[in-house]
């Protein structure tokens, strides 16, 4: 039975993502439930050939991205007085954008996932993103697929 | 924005599409919805029974009468399908059985109904479990012209 309690919205700032937002919005305001916001970063890579950045480094660096990230996450947010309305959790993971989606639908628990159809690379002749596609294939819940 | 006002289920009356119809039919109790359950009675089992090559020999009359009984069979076995769902009476809920290709159908629906939410589990009556996503499914996520909800 689908009354979503816990719904999760992985974002990429772009527009395509914001549509997805907002449905997830609007339907979390109609169910009462929790929205879960969140963005995947792609890891730094330490080393490139044998040029390796220091650790201290990379943890700087780290959490700048992880700062910049979590403003652009309050911004999109903004956008959409509903999120007022609505308790919403945003959080920041790095690694494979699908992989990070599913491990955080797990680990939250998840009933439902509000997915845009493209992201910030899709090109419209494919018509499903890569992260979208893998989303709908591996969720445990029910996914919705927006356009 | 969505408030769905016209939901669509396709069905192949699997146990995976109850899940689904189970679940349509909660949001649209919940948003006050119509529900439009759909079967497609696939054309190929049309098309193979008059294909020039098929050495059943078979007139253009008796492949009609077949059809007529696939649809009326199929009309049935939607109806039983519905009746298993005491909420289907509380919900505006059409019935409709049509010939074509599956996919096809389910997406020209859409666009003629003008429905605004499809549910449709991820999986039907050939789905093999390792695919995870059916043909009908995939090729519905793909071409629909609104949000679709893949029921697991």
């Amino acid at each position: 039975m689908l009354k979503p309690t816990k719904i999760l919205v992985p974002t990429d700032f772009s527009e395509h993502s914001d549509k997805a937002l907002k449905q997830g919005l609007d339907i979390a305001k109609q169910y009462n439930a929790e929205v879960y916001l969140l963005n995947v970063v792609a890891p730094i890579e330490q080393c490139i050939i044998d040029y390796c950045i220091p650790d201290a480094s990379i943890k700087g660096i780290e959490e700048n991205v992880k700062k910049t990230a979590l403003e652009n996450l309050t911004k999109q947010l903004d956008k959409f007085p509903l999120s007022k309305e609505v308790k919403v959790t945003t959080d920041i993971k790095f690694g494979l954008p699908y992989d990070e989606i599913l491990k955080e639908a797990e680990r939250v628990g998840i009933d439902l996932i509000v997915i845009a159809s493209l992201g910030k690379s899709g090109l419209a002749k494919y018509l499903i993103g890569g992260v979208a596609r893998n989303v709908l294939k591996s969720a445990k819940c029910p996914v919705l697929l927006t356009k | 924005m969505l408030k769905p006002t016209k939901i669509l289920v396709p069905t192949d009356f699997s146990e995976h599409s109850d899940k689904a119809l189970k679940q349509a039919l909660d949001i649209a109790s919940e948003y006050k919805a119509k529900v439009y359950v759909l079967h497609v009675v696939h054309e190929k089992i049309n098309s193979a029974l008059s294909d020039d090559y098929s050495d059943i020999s078979i007139t253009e009359k008796e492949v009609l009468k077949f059809h007529k009984r696939m649809m009326d069979v199929a009309k049935e076995r939607l109806f039983k399908q519905v009746e298993k769902f005491p909420k289907s009476k509380d919900v505006k809920l059409i019935q409709m059985v049509v010939s074509g290709v599956p996919y096809e159908e389910i997406l020209r629906q859409q666009e003629e109904l003008g429905i605004d939410l499809i549910v449709i589990a991820s999986l039907g009556r050939t789905g093999i479990a390792r695919f995870l996503i059916g043909g009908v499914a995939r090729n519905v996520l793909r071409g629909a012209k609104c949000p679709v909800l893949l029921t697991k």
